[in-house]
């Protein structure tokens, strides 16, 4: 007998230890003070009822146990150590998995089969069996060692369904070199593979008997072909069996599902383009093969740029150098003549300083963009000198404004970014220096100005042709006009400038690389993608023509050489057919009853004795009845899940959870967290409530209705919520729950702080809001307030408005709070008595900031209370009290 | 061990000065309450004042108050009051033992002994009376000195006895040799002694289930029982068969019990008590 999960045994170490356990540990008694003690003395009561339990009930409490254990190694009769009293017979067995991608619906549930098949032959044959596999993915390269049924199902366990077609040509040449006969199984699916006649020819030829076969219980569907139009897409099905319908989802970058269709064999569907942009592949539900996912936009690619070569005496000097250097962080650079540069259509051709174009270059440059290119120009002395007024965002004056000078007083620093600015969000520290700039020329149609300075001097601007856009950065790399070839930001600036450009990437078909292509994602055998693939061989600039997915380029996006590739599993030319197997093929017989039966019997056995064991302790010795079942029913149930299960302990439901929203800003999250975490403790210390926790909380998938606030610090770059958020935070919001929403806009200028705002609170149902007015409960729920210091000095906090409230809904409660005030950041101080951040002012105004925390956790947790007549005379006292 | 129990009962007195203003509101209430059974108070020949009556004839002369008789065209007497003598002894056992609830919500018997021992003292005080701490050299007139030396106690019974009526408070818990011994002092001295005692029903009744480990609260001592019920027939017969013999004790030597259930209304069980007192005070008188 052999065991399929040997490890399980060693709970049995356990096993003396219930026994010590038991013998010596009794359950702590309760402890009594009784006056009257000197009355037990001397009464005739059982002394103690450790090590009571009798020999035999030990016995059978291990005995159950042991049965516990056995059945959870879940044993199996093996032929290695064979039972000798059964007639030795040897047999072979030829195993054939099919592992290509057609195969990969229910492979595990087959493999499940097949294995529970082995297991019974081997506990039947009782002799040594031998196996033989043949992993079609492997093709010609078929090892056919004979194997134990131990080392079979190891190997079995470990193969999964390759993102491969069935070589049979090639497997049919190896099983050439299998002699002798064997009982034939096939863990195969019902369509057709290239040279499978011949394969089942040679396979019957072997079998002795009938061929057993496995096939897959769904039946595949595959992406023929997805082509984009200018409304949507049209979709290619095909599939075995009847007609196929199936329900396909389109998948962003990131794995979330954008729109989802309802699409036959041949459909049209619509999609708009702003959709579109977003959708980066597709799947069919239900089908869990590469040939059901298909890639239809290149994510992960870089864009491919285009660098005018020159030759300078000094490169280093240049501001060529730097611009070069920046754009081969951000993109593939590739340098050569402009003619050539623009025959490769690339996503933008960047100019450092250059002079005039040609008229030829004029021309070509002017389709280059109107068809979707981006040309991307740095000024500097030939540009200003050249007089050139083509190619700009507007004419451009032939001498610099100059920044820096002795008499010069304009503000050098580089003013706010709007937010149609591609450069929305970035923050450029201090040490950008400019000192010259190019300006234009007054009148004419006002470009884009994507950057400006302080001064409102345009420091990027842009002009859209065509399809394209002209972008003209008025500065210049070299010395004297600006140090930004020297930091980072040239690299931010060019990566943001990028994002504007239209041709990201582009189809291989229409440009071979120039070298090896790097697989950048790929699809595995199930169709999942994975986008950090490792160990994958590249595509050759000569293999690339008649490229298809094979076992050593998986398919997926393929990078390099100016090229990007989409590699899909199903190609043009793939045609997908049934085929049906004939009758020599027999289904898989019933499983062996006694052996399915092993497993559940021990389980069964090994509790039915240790509740035997609970009973007759019970009636044995009443009093220790529950601590003895409660610890039965732990080992019963606890120690053979605990390797499994061992997870954190859950928070319970009824603690009280601090939630904050996690946003895609892991240092705004850390300081929520911390914020959270002082005002947990401030609320422990001096109030009822005792939060259990503090918890980052997505709004997307986890349950909103255990907290009852929610506090949401906004990042300086927020995201949009998802259309799951807002409706979960809506309803959030009307079934009592409270948003507190942190803009921290007292650090950020009006609009700034208006933006970040408006963008991440858009789609959710905000009340009319006012701020809080002076006998606005919230400013007595627990301490009296009347001004609300923050991070920035008095904070603004806004609250639904009155006049809006329903009185009976949620006792009134405001569903949201808004405050600029940056709470978390004093808050965060709180936890221990180093302050993380100091406040702008003295303890008393961080004191009072707790004070703010506070009254706001116990307004959204008691509601309108504080506002019952009651507490009037009181807190009208306190009033005067404090008017003193 | 002396010296632990001194500072435990210090630290306990210290912990119960915090309800000492319930405690004397409640006893006071209760001691208003029992005045009405007393009569008022009678002049004699104490040195405090009680009345002017008009003069009568024959009386000597040197009995007038002249400085009220000039007030008026009548001639004045003025009357002092009758001297009590020290009829009244309170005592009420502050021992760690009886400084005990059976739950947090049940009552403390020593709160409850306190309560009881102070209604009575205030009552008397009430009435005219001067009421002797037992331990204390003097009577007293004030309630706050009652209070603190009622609370300061630290005998495990009295351990004089002037003529009079002792009102002893106790849990009833300790060797009957002791109270056999005190009874008969008091006989000799021609003191009658009331002895209300303080009782928890639970602890009666030992409402205790389980596996539990006891503990003695003078000393470090444990015993362990392991069900609870299986003992509690013994335990009650032997905690009846001692308080028996306690009112056996009393009943030879003319001393009355009052059982005191922490449980039960407090008026209704200090009623007899204070009528008892007076009772055996006017008897003796």
């Amino acid at each position: 007998m052999n065991l399929l999960y040997p490890l399980a045994l060693a709970a049995l170490v356990s096993l003396p230890i219930i026994f010590i356990i038991s013998k010596i540990i009794p359950p702590s008694p309760k402890q009594q003070n009784l006056p009257a003690f000197e009355f037990l003395r001397g009464l005739d009561a059982q002394k103690s009822v450790v090590n009571d339990a009798p020999f035999w009930l030990k016995i059978l409490r291990a005995l159950g146990i042991l049965l516990l254990v056995l059945g959870l190694a879940a044993p199996y009769f093996s032929t290695q150590q064979g039972n000798k009293t059964q007639t030795p017979q040897a047999k072979n067995y030829l195993i054939v998995v099919e592992d290509g991608f057609s195969n990969a619906n229910d492979f595990n549930n087959a493999k499940q089969k097949l294995a529970n098949f082995i297991k019974s032959e081997a506990a039947k044959t009782g002799t040594s069996a031998q196996f033989t596999l043949i992993k079609t993915s492997l093709g010609a390269a078929q090892d056919f060692s004979v194997k134990s049924d131990i080392a079979l199902l190891t190997e079995l366990d470990n193969i999964n369904p390759a993102p491969v077609f069935n070589n049979y040509i090639a497997v049919n040449q190896a099983l050439t070199r299998f002699s002798g006969n064997a009982i034939v199984i096939c863990l195969c699916d019902n369509s057709y593979h290239e040279g499978q006649e011949e394969f089942i020819k040679r396979l019957k030829d072997i079998a002795n008997g009938t061929l057993i076969l496995i096939p897959p219980e769904r039946n595949l569907i595959i992406i023929k072909n997805i082509k984009e139009d200018d409304n949507g897409y049209n979709i290619n099905l095909s599939g075995l069996g009847a007609m196929p319908k199936a329900i396909l989802d389109f998948y962003d970058k990131d794995g979330k599902i954008v729109t989802t269709q309802n699409v036959g064999a041949n459909s049209i569907i619509q999609v708009p383009a702003f959709m579109r942009r977003e959708i980066y592949f597709a799947r069919i539900r239900g089908q869990e093969n590469a040939g059901a996912t298909r890639i239809i936009n290149i994510f992960n690619s870089r864009p491919l740029i285009g660098f005018e070569k020159h030759s300078f005496d000094s490169p280093l000097l240049a501001d060529e150098t730097y611009i070069a250097t920046a754009a081969n962080i951000k993109g593939e650079v590739f340098s050569d003549n402009l003619d050539k540069i623009i025959s490769k259509n690339p996503s933008a051709i960047v100019f450092a300083d250059r002079g005039k174009f040609t008229d030829n270059e004029y021309d070509e440059l002017q389709k280059y963009i109107q068809n979707g290119g981006m040309i991307i120009r740095f000024s500097g002395p030939l540009l200003l000198e050249s007089g050139e007024r083509r190619l700009l965002p507007q004419y451009i004056r032939p001498e610099a404004k100059i920044l820096s000078g002795n008499f010069t007083w304009n503000d050098k620093g580089i003013g706010t970014f709007d937010t149609n600015s591609p450069f929305y969000g970035l923050e450029l520290g201090n040490d950008a220096q400019i000192s010259r700039l190019a300006v234009f020329e007054t009148g004419g149609e006002p470009p884009e100005i994507w950057a400006q300075m302080k001064d409102k001097s345009p420091l990027v601007s842009a002009k859209k042709i065509g399809n394209g856009y002209v972008v003209l950065v008025h500065t210049g790399l070299m010395g004297g006009w600006s140090n930004l070839g020297l930091t980072k930001y040239l690299y931010e600036i060019l990566e943001r400038v990028l994002l504007r450009a239209q041709n990201i990437g582009l189809p291989a078909t229409s440009l071979p690389p120039t070298q090896a292509m790097q697989p950048i994602a790929t699809i595995d055998g199930n169709g999942k993608i994975n986008q950090n693939p490792m160990g994958q061989k590249s595509i050759l600039p000569d293999e690339w023509q008649n490229i298809k997915a094979d076992i050593n380029h998986p398919p997926g996006i393929y990078s390099g050489g100016g090229s990007t590739l989409i590699l899909n599993m199903i190609g043009d030319d793939f045609i997908l057919k049934p085929y049906k197997f004939d009758n020599s093929f027999g289904a898989l017989p019933e499983k062996n009853a006694k052996q399915a039966l092993l497993k559940p019997l021990l389980l069964l056995g090994g509790i039915l004795l240790l509740l035997i064991e609970m009973l007759l302790t019970f009636i044995i010795g009443r009093g220790r009845f529950w601590g003895k079942a409660l610890a039965i029913i732990i080992f019963a149930f606890g120690v053979p899940l605990s390797p499994h299960d061992a997870k954190a302990q859950p928070l319970k439901t009824d603690d009280m959870i601090m939630g904050y929203i996690a946003t895609p800003d892991a240092a705004t999250n850390q300081k929520a967290k911390a914020g959270l975490e002082g005002l947990k403790s401030a609320l422990t210390r001096r109030t009822n409530v005792e939060p259990a926790g503090v918890k980052a909380i997505d709004p997307e998938k986890d349950d909103l209705a255990l907290y009852p606030v929610l506090y949401w610090l906004l990042p300086d770059k927020p995201q949009p919520l998802s259309p799951i958020a807002k409706q979960k935070l809506n309803i959030f919001m009307e079934n009592g729950g409270m948003l507190f929403i942190d803009t921290r806009g007292g650090g950020r200028d009006a609009k700034t702080a208006q933006n970040i705002t408006q963008i991440a609170l858009g789609g959710l149902k905000i009340p009319p809001l006012e701020k809080v007015p002076q006998e606005h409960v919230l400013n007595k729920t627990f301490y009296l307030l009347r001004f609300y210091p923050a991070r920035f000095g008095n904070a603004n906090i806004w609250v639904e408005a009155r006049s809006a409230t329903d009185l009976t809904a949620n006792d009134g409660v405001s569903p949201i709070i808004i405050t600029d005030g940056d709470f978390a950041y004093v808050w965060a101080s709180g936890a221990n008595q180093s302050p993380i951040g100091a406040i702008n002012g003295d303890e008393l105004q961080k004191e009072l900031a707790f004070r703010v925390g506070i009254n706001i956790y116990l307004y959204a947790l008691t509601g309108q209370y504080k506002n019952d007549q009651v507490h009037i005379p009181l807190l009208l006292e306190r009033l005067r009290g404090r008017g003193r | 061990m002396q010296e632990s129990l001194y500072n435990q009962a210090n630290i306990i007195a210290d912990t119960i000065a915090g309800e000492i203003p319930i405690l004397v509101k409640s006893a006071q209430n209760i001691a208003s309450q029992l005045i009405g059974f007393h009569a008022k108070k009678q002049a004699g020949n104490s040195d405090e004042f009680f009345q002017f009556r008009p003069y009568s004839n024959g009386e000597s002369v040197a009995n007038i108050d002249w400085r009220q008789s000039a007030k008026s065209d009548k001639a004045y007497v003025k009357q002092k009051e009758q001297q009590s003598p020290r009829r009244f002894q309170i005592f009420c056992l502050q021992a760690p033992r009886i400084n005990w609830q059976y739950s947090p919500e049940s009552p403390n018997k020593r709160n409850i002994a306190n309560i009881y021992a102070l209604s009575i003292g205030f009552a008397l005080l009430d009435i005219g009376e001067s009421v002797l701490v037992a331990g204390q050299k003097k009577t007293t007139k004030s309630k706050t000195t009652i209070t603190q030396s009622l609370l300061s106690m630290r005998d495990e019974l009295p351990k004089d006895f002037p003529k009079g009526v002792s009102i002893i408070f106790h849990d009833g818990l300790c060797d009957l040799a002791i109270f056999e011994n005190i009874f008969k002092r008091a006989n000799s001295a021609g003191n009658k002694i009331i002895l209300g005692l303080i009782k928890d029903e639970n602890e009666a009744g030992f409402n205790f289930k389980g596996r539990i480990e006891f503990q003695n609260i003078d000393s470090d001592e444990k015993i362990l029982i392991e069900n609870c019920d299986e003992i509690r027939a013994q335990y009650i017969a032997k905690y009846q068969e001692h308080f028996s013999k306690l009112e056996e004790l009393a009943n030879r030597n003319n001393v009355l019990i009052h059982n005191i259930y922490c449980g039960q209304e407090i008026l209704n069980q200090i009623m007899p008590i204070w009528q008892n007192a007076l009772l055996l005070e006017e008897v003796k008188l």
